[in-house]
């Protein structure tokens, strides 16, 4: 009988991913994804997003090809977030930068809203664009209006608000570049337009 | 009075992880079983098992009773047979009863272990597994769908495929 | 279709049924991975009953809204929406596998469903399901970038601390 050794230590992080997805995820399933996120695991990925992904396509009863398609997709576009980012990102900014990028972000666009706030978290800055391009918003007009907003030195609080202020303006009825224009402009305290005002005749 | 898996299982919860001792106990021999039925090899076999226990044991916390413990578990092992015998055609060994193997003889009717896995390892991976679920486990079919993800009459094709094809084999080889 | 087996082959599958001796080794080594592992963590995020019943005040006028409250690490995260033809919602997400046994809603009055959610801060994808087969994502908030399965889904975004 083979030797079968186990140790505490020689419990991965992959073992506990696995029981994650086996205990809800149908074999053939597991069968199809499986291949997929190893790679991930082998090249440095996250895969808890894509184990999310699984759970996800599992729970709207989509069949094993279209789970393993949503997977391979999106660990294509966490490599490409990592590629534009570099090794030290962070997950929730590969999955960030992969959700840009499935909005219609580009590369470059990564690369520039990730250096707008270097050496800090840049999720959220990525995050805001996506959500504005998913409301409307063209995806240049996205990025110029939250590199602006950065530029200014705008807090997360700040970004959440500007996200925020759009859907609202959008709810109402604003044209969502239009709405996102005039909000990054209120938020990085660009000038005021002075509107003169004429006195009116005392009757 | 014998604690139910449920009681076990808060007791593991709850701190107590000696007992899930109680589990291996109880089920041992019946996951065992399929295990080495499906992969053809006791050694193998006790691998995937031993595997699917410890990655049953991480999951017990997502474990959400709605369902029988052994439903529960036997997806977990099926799913690892399942990534062993991937695993397998991926290396190309050749660890079950080669084709070119001729049938054991047996006397007529009685079948011996070295027969039976034989004639199983005839049977592709999707047959035999249902096969085994159905006949020698003794599930029944919306278990076996809910086990396997397949769908109950797909499952029922396969099980008829797979009867067609052991009794062929059964008549060949008794034929020899 | 029936199933019923061969007589021909009911000596095989007898034989089929003898069950292995136990194996005390095995049973050793599972053990002590257990207890290397230690116990098992529970997956559901608790919600503790007087956070319930002090957020249920402030609903109305946190339907159209997601902020964070407070500035603890987890945040509770109201969840809303109107269905009155449901019978039962629930909502899935990255915060509970996407399970639809874990996170059931309330019912407010007649049209409303509702649930709070301590959510650490981060990005979730959400969606809810009705009756366990219509999915509906949150009309208010942001639709999520994918739709990889054919049933849109929301994100909410939780500030962290010092936002």
């Amino acid at each position: 009988m083979a030797v079968y050794v186990v140790t505490a230590c020689s419990v991965t992080a992959a073992l506990s991913a696995q029981s994650r997805l086996e205990s809800r995820v149908p074999a053939p399933v597991l069968a199809a994804v499986g291949p997929t996120i190893d790679s991930a695991r082998a090249a440095g990925l996250p895969t808890g997003p894509l184990e999310d992904k699984v759970l996800e396509g599992v729970t709207k009863q989509a069949d094993a090809g279209r789970i393993a398609a949503a997977v391979r997709r999106l660990a294509g576009e966490l490599a490409a977030a990592r590629e534009a980012f570099g090794d030290r990102a962070t997950t929730r900014e590969l999955v960030a930068g992969a959700g840009g990028l499935r909005a219609g972000l580009t590369r470059g666009d990564l690369v520039r809203l990730r250096a707008a706030r270097p050496g800090q978290n840049t999720a959220l800055a990525l995050e805001v664009a996506t959500d504005l391009i998913t409301q409307g918003v063209p995806s240049d007009t996205a990025t110029r209006v939250v590199l602006k907003v950065l530029g200014a030195g705008a807090s997360d609080a700040d970004l959440e608000q500007l996200r925020m202020a759009v859907e609202r303006d959008i709810a109402g009825g604003v044209p969502a570049a239009v709405a996102a224009s005039v909000r990054a402009r209120v938020l990085s305290g660009s000038p005021a337009t002075t509107i003169p005002i004429t006195p009116r005749p005392q009757n | 009075m014998t604690p139910t898996d449920g009681e076990v299982i808060a007791r593991v919860l709850a701190g107590d992880v000696d007992a899930y001792g109680i589990i291996v106990d109880r089920y041992h021999g019946r996951f065992a079983r399929f295990a080495t039925r499906m992969l053809g090899s006791r050694e193998d076999a006790e691998e995937a098992l031993q595997d699917a226990l410890i990655r049953a044991y991480r999951a017990l916390g997502a474990y959400q009773h709605r369902e029988r413990f052994a439903a529960w578990f036997y997806r977990i092992l099926v799913n690892r047979c399942r990534s062993v015998l991937a695993q397998r055609q991926r290396r190309r060994a050749v660890e079950e009863p080669t084709a070119d193997q001729d049938s054991p003889t047996s006397d007529a009717g009685f079948v011996g272990r070295e027969q039976a896995t034989w004639l199983l390892s005839r049977l592709p991976a999707d047959q035999r597994e249902v096969f085994l679920l159905r006949y020698v486990e003794d599930l029944s079919y919306a278990d076996i769908a809910a086990i396997t993800g397949v769908g109950e009459s797909a499952l029922k094709m396969r099980v008829k495929r797979g009867l067609e094809q052991l009794r062929q084999l059964l008549r060949q080889g008794n034929d020899d | 279709m029936t199933d019923d087996l061969p007589p021909e082959l009911e000596a095989f599958v007898t034989g089929l049924r003898t069950t292995p001796s136990a194996n005390a080794a095995l049973r050793e080594r599972v053990l002590a991975s257990a207890r290397g592992l230690g116990v098992p963590r529970r997956s559901r995020l608790p919600v503790p009953r007087s956070l319930l019943i002090g957020l249920a005040a402030v609903l109305a006028a946190l339907v159209l809204l997601r902020h964070p409250e407070g500035r603890d690490p987890a945040r509770p995260v109201p969840f809303v929406l109107m269905a009155p033809k449901a019978v039962r919602v629930s909502i899935v997400g990255d915060f509970n596998d996407w399970d639809q046994a874990a996170t059931p809603l309330q019912r407010a009055g007649e049209h409303t469903w509702w649930v709070v959610v301590n959510l650490p801060p981060g990005r979730y994808r959400y969606s809810f399901v009705l009756d366990g087969t219509h999915w509906v994502a949150d009309p208010a908030a942001p639709r999520a970038a994918d739709n990889d399965f054919g049933a849109e889904s929301s994100v909410v975004t939780i500030l962290g601390k010092g936002s």
